[in-house]
């Protein structure tokens, strides 16, 4: 009677560790992203990035195409900082 | 989950808690160091409750924190990293009580840490926290602590020559009151046009300079105005700090019957730090129940709530220029020798007649001081973070038959904390400040459900093991807002007293789930033999991506053995325990939330044509290798544990090796391609060390006993590979232009500079550069990378020594880092500007200057000297005469015997060989090797007539010195090498530094 009990406590006990596990990596995607971003932009928001970057701060985009220029130009390979102590 | 020492196929070491709980550390891993062979204990300069650095073996991955997790009773914690910028208020850690611990214990190696899963990649800080004793009645403890912590030593500057601006070139903004024929000339004050007076030189709008005359107490008109003595302040630095202490108080009340047991324990920590108004705030409670339901079933209940406030601690990193409220940053780079300290930071001096804190460059300001807005800040503005941490478990278990139990556990660890900063207004009429006001939450849950069991098959032979399955989640959360332009009504600190419109941000930091399941099977053969073979396997949520794939899944095998071969052998009398152990273990890893899956972010507004639009780019520049697969750590180890006559002396050794391959890197991607970044699996990293601890009782008779303890770790890391075509990983830690890398063939904390200077064909002596505006020479960049130096100590070593003497105790501690390079900012910043001595040796002909008449004025100096160094290929120098000379490939000394190059002034050379644009890292990487005297404690414990008459069940005393000094310390200038900018394990260096301290602990702990 005794082994009788304990092996369904066995039992019972391994019922609750499968479930514990079911679903192992249930909502794992989900968990796993960003609440703050989403996956399908609106291109409006896009474009407004990009009109910003073009008029409002003008120093940086002719800083970074400067910057890109000259490394398709192959004129400067490695580090930015290099640019940086030619110029001052 | 206890197990017998015997039986263990790894390293342990333990470590009581009352121990601990002496030193009266904040910061509970401060009391763990010299104590653990193979833990590496810095501390960092923070202040009361700011991080200290723990690596167990060596960094193990090419991430940030290579740190161990602390499990408290089940519950897992982290050493989180602070960035090194900005203030240290700590981590969980600080929330923790040593009061409550009963033991605590370092697992070292792979296969124990295998429990714990992927967290415990670097090791496990195990603890154990007391619960009720059973006794008559009801137990009550008291203990009492008063505590004094003493900064007792700044570094050595040097105090003979005061404040005053290098010669003029085109850069300065020199004091226009030098007269035109005083361009290099130094040692003078400036002039008063209108009254005729020397002046301090108030550097307005540069650096705090040291190049003025000798100080001698000269009459000078002081930077306010006032006529002042011209005389140095050694102890200004000092002078910015006070005594801290505080007081420490814990009352635990516990009882036990044979079916239950409760302790109860509340604690109340209030202390202030040597640095002004750093202070904590900090009440605990912790209950712990445990209860025998019925025959078969136990329960175990504990919760702990802490309350802690912070405030204040001080400022570290190089936010703004110069100063940037960063004392160590001021006292070496802005306030010169004459400074008065004292004087400066009464509030009279330090607040404007025109609201708000002196600005030197309005015309309309009577005070001049440089840098008063750091006392302004320091006494006016406020920087709290109130935390609450939670932490519940609940654990039963039942015992099914008469070798299975099954044991079911939850925790809950949840921190809060409310971030507050307060900044009073610093211009005229107190125009400015700001508020902000900001909560984090950090939430953890674990859940567990395990079957154990434990047959004993025969007289010989019993098996145990367990199978179960866990499942954690954890998640962080922010929010913040803060006001924008300055404060409408100053000093009222609410968010709506704005300016602008305030600046609001929040979201989830990051979460992330891991579920597992493991099992263990252990095998004891005759008390002798022990095998254990344990499986786990971990599935991430931070390894999926969003729609639900990904490599998530990781597995821990592990195979540890050990044999007790002093039990087959007739071994000799003295010998009287022999145990071998070995295993073999590997671990698995994830990666940061998130950062498998990225989106669109929305990043703020634009106002281009006059409408106010949200705009969005995509939340990352990098692109990804498909299939990112779970970092794989294989870790080996071998150890003999001997003990000899009558077990008076021991002996533990251990030998390991661990390989951690296929980490998940960001490898910088050239510009070109359009992203900054890939992220991809490679890598392999290595570490391989020995640990030896020996522990003996020379001396043990009645009333005298002599125990000691020393122990001893090597640990060399490796960069066995990284990704093909790579050799070198930049570990993202940077200190005064030098960097932290990991290369392959050498090793994970390379330091490497692009400014160290070039070596010429002259051993010992740098290619020089001539400036003709400085008229100096002085050495020149390479502008390429250098590997300057390593971070990795060559051995770490602590010595524990307890003596008995009747009733008396006595504890010393020593304990010592043997190499391993560190970055001193602080010493670069104070070579620019002359604070240190190095900076005296050719100031005048009476520290060695070369007396000369130049041919470029006819002004006589006498501060010139002979830069040690060649000229470079084609350096031509413009004479006098107007005529040019090519002195390319001459040492500065043939060129200065021919006659084409003057003596270099002193203080030309200086403030070039530190400076931004020009200065040279060669000097301040430096060897941080050193031996302190970690503790010297005595207790009494007084007899049980004296206070049995005061119906007591104990009382003692206890008095502890910590961190008492330096015995060796091979930073130049007495550097505190407790000054570590961040716990981030990639750093070895300062950025801000505070005073060498030591901290007396008085405590009286009684028992009724």
């Amino acid at each position: 009677m005794k082994n009788y009990k304990s092996g369904f406590s066995l039992l019972g006990a391994g019922v609750a560790i499968l479930l514990l596990c079911t679903g192992c990596t249930k909502d794992f995607g989900n968990i796993n992203t960003n609440p703050s971003n989403v996956t399908t932009p609106d291109p409006k928001f896009l474009m407004t990035y990009t009109e910003d970057k073009l008029s409002v701060n003008g120093t940086e985009w002719v800083w970074e195409s400067f910057e890109q220029l000259f490394r398709f130009t192959q004129h400067f390979t490695s580090s930015p900082y290099e640019i940086i102590s030619v110029l001052t | 989950m206890t197990k017998q020492k015997r039986q263990l196929g790894y390293s342990v070491t333990s470590i009581k808690g009352s121990e601990l709980a002496k030193t009266n550390e904040v910061n509970p891993i401060n009391a763990l160091q010299g104590r653990v062979a193979g833990v590496q204990i810095d501390q960092g300069a923070g202040g009361l409750f700011g991080n200290t650095k723990i690596i167990i073996r060596g960094n193990s991955t090419l991430g940030k924190n290579n740190q161990p997790i602390f499990v408290i009773d089940g519950v897992i914690m982290d050493n989180d990293i602070f960035s090194g910028e900005g203030r240290d208020f700590g981590n969980d850690l600080k929330n923790l009580n040593m009061e409550n611990f009963e033991t605590v214990s370092v697992l070292k190696g792979s296969a124990a840490a295998a429990l714990y899963g992927t967290r415990a990649i670097n090791g496990v800080v195990l603890i154990t926290s007391k619960k009720g004793t059973q006794r008559k009645g009801l137990g009550v403890s008291l203990n009492q602590t008063l505590s004094l912590s003493n900064p007792y030593k700044g570094p050595d500057f040097q105090n003979e020559f005061g404040g005053g601006s290098v010669g003029a070139f085109f850069t300065d903004n020199r004091d226009a009151n030098y007269t035109s024929d005083q361009n290099w000339t130094t040692k003078v004050f400036p002039i008063d046009p209108v009254t005729g007076k020397p002046y301090i030189d108030r550097q307005i709008q540069r650096e705090g300079e040291n190049w003025g005359p000798r100080m001698l107490g000269q009459e000078v008109t002081n930077y306010d105005g006032t006529v002042t003595r011209y005389i140095p302040h050694p102890n200004n630095y000092l002078n910015a700090y006070q005594n801290g202490g505080g007081t420490n108080t814990n009352v635990a009340i516990d009882a036990a019957t044979d079916r239950s047991s409760f302790r109860f324990s509340y604690n109340y920590n209030d202390a202030k730090g040597i640095y002004l108004n750093n202070s904590l705030k900090k009440n605990s409670f912790d209950l712990r129940v445990t209860h025998k339901i019925t025959d078969r079933i136990n329960i175990d209940i504990s919760t702990a709530y802490t309350d802690f406030k912070g405030k204040n601690p001080p400022r570290l990193g190089g936010l703004d220029a110069f100063g940037s409220y960063n004392v160590g940053h001021m006292y070496t780079w802005v306030l010169p020798r004459n400074y008065d300290t004292k004087y400066w930071m009464q509030p009279d001096k330090y607040a404007s007649v025109l609201g708000g804190t002196p600005d030197p460059t309005n015309n309309a300001e009577p005070n001049k001081s440089p840098e008063s807005r750091f006392w302004f800040n320091l006494y006016n503005d406020n920087y709290t973070q109130n935390e609450q941490m939670l932490r519940s478990r609940i654990a039963l278990t039942a015992d099914i038959t008469s070798w299975a139990k099954l044991v079911l556990e939850g925790n809950i660890n949840n921190l809060y904390r409310k971030i507050e900063n307060k900044e009073l207004g610093e211009k005229a009429n107190f125009t400015g400040g700001s508020y902000s006001m900001g909560f984090n939450t950090k939430e953890s849950k674990f859940l567990k459900a395990m079957v154990m069991m434990n047959k004993e098959v025969n007289k010989d032979l019993t098996i145990s093991g367990y199978v179960g399955a866990e499942s954690q989640d954890y998640k962080t959360t922010y929010s913040s807002s803060t006001t924008s332009g300055g404060l409408n009504y100053p000093g009222n600190f609410f968010i709506a007293n704005s300016v602008n419109p305030q600046i609001v941000e929040g979201g989830t930091l990051n979460r992330r789930k891991l579920n597992s399941v493991y099992a263990s099977a252990d095998i004891a053969y005759k008390n002798q033999f022990f095998l254990q073979g344990t499986f786990r396997g971990d599935w991430s949520s931070a390894l999926t991506y969003t729609n639900g794939s990904g490599n998530n899944f990781y597995k821990y095998p592990a195979l540890s053995a050990s044999w007790v071969f002093s039990e087959n052998f007739k071994l000799p009398d003295w010998f009287s325990f022999g145990k071998l152990r070995s295993n073999i273990a590997a671990l698995g890893g994830d990666t940061d939330p998130f950062s498998l899956n990225a989106g669109f972010a929305l990043n703020g507004f634009s106002s281009a044509n006059g409408v106010t639009v949200p705009s969005s780019t995509y939340s990352s520049s990098r692109v990804l290798q498909p299939n990112i697969q779970p970092v794989r750590k294989i870790s080996k180890e071998i150890g003999l544990d001997l003990r000899f006559l009558k077990s008076r002396i021991g002996l533990d050794v251990s030998f390991y090796q661990d390989n951690t391959k296929n980490q998940i890197l960001d490898i910088t991607a050239p510009v070109e391609s359009g992203v900054s970044s890939i992220l991809i699996n490679a890598g392999n990293i290595q570490n391989k060390g020995i640990e030896i601890a020996i522990d003996a009782t020379p001396l043990s008779t009645k009333n005298f006993s002599w125990t000691t303890t020393l122990n001893y770790s090597r640990n060399r890391n490796l960069i066995v590979s990284l990704y093909p075509g790579r050799s070198e990983y930049n570990l993202g830690a940077d200190i005064a232009e030098i960097s932290t890398w990991a290369v392959v063939g050498k090793s994970y904390g390379i330091l490497r500079s692009q400014i160290n200077s070039i070596p010429s064909f002259v051993p010992g002596q740098p290619i020089l550069r001539w400036r003709g505006d400085a008229r100096a020479a002085f050495p020149q960049r390479s502008n390429y990378w250098q590997d300057v130096g390593d971070i990795n100590a060559k051995f770490r070593t602590g010595w524990d020594n307890t003596f008995r003497y009747k009733n008396f105790t006595l504890n010393i501690l020593l304990d010592a880092k043997i190499g391993g390079d560190f970055v001193l900012s602080s010493y670069r910043f104070g070579t620019h500007t002359g604070v240190f001595p190095n900076t005296l040796f050719g100031r005048d002909a009476a520290h060695g200057g070369i007396t000369f008449t130049s041919k470029y004025d006819g002004i006589t100096y006498d501060d010139g000297i002979i830069v040690k160094g060649v000229f470079d290929k084609g350096q031509s120098i413009t004479q006098a005469d107007g005529t040019s000379v090519d002195v390319g490939g001459l040492t500065f000394e043939e060129a200065y015997k021919k006659g084409f190059v003057e003596p270099t002034h002193l203080p030309q050379f200086g403030y070039r060989y530190g400076s931004s644009s020009t200065g040279v890292s060669d000097y301040w990487v430096v060897k941080s090797s050193w031996i302190s005297l970690r503790q010297v404690a005595v207790s009494y414990a007084f007899n049980e007539k004296a206070f049995k008459k005061l119906r007591l069940k104990g009382l003692s005393l206890s008095l502890a010195g910590r961190d008492l000094l330096y015995l060796y310390n091979t930073l130049p200038y007495n550097f505190n090498p407790a000054s570590n900018n961040s716990n981030n394990t990639a750093y070895s260096g300062e950025n801000g530094f505070l005073p060498m301290t030591r901290n007396i602990v008085l405590s009286l702990r009684a028992n009724f």
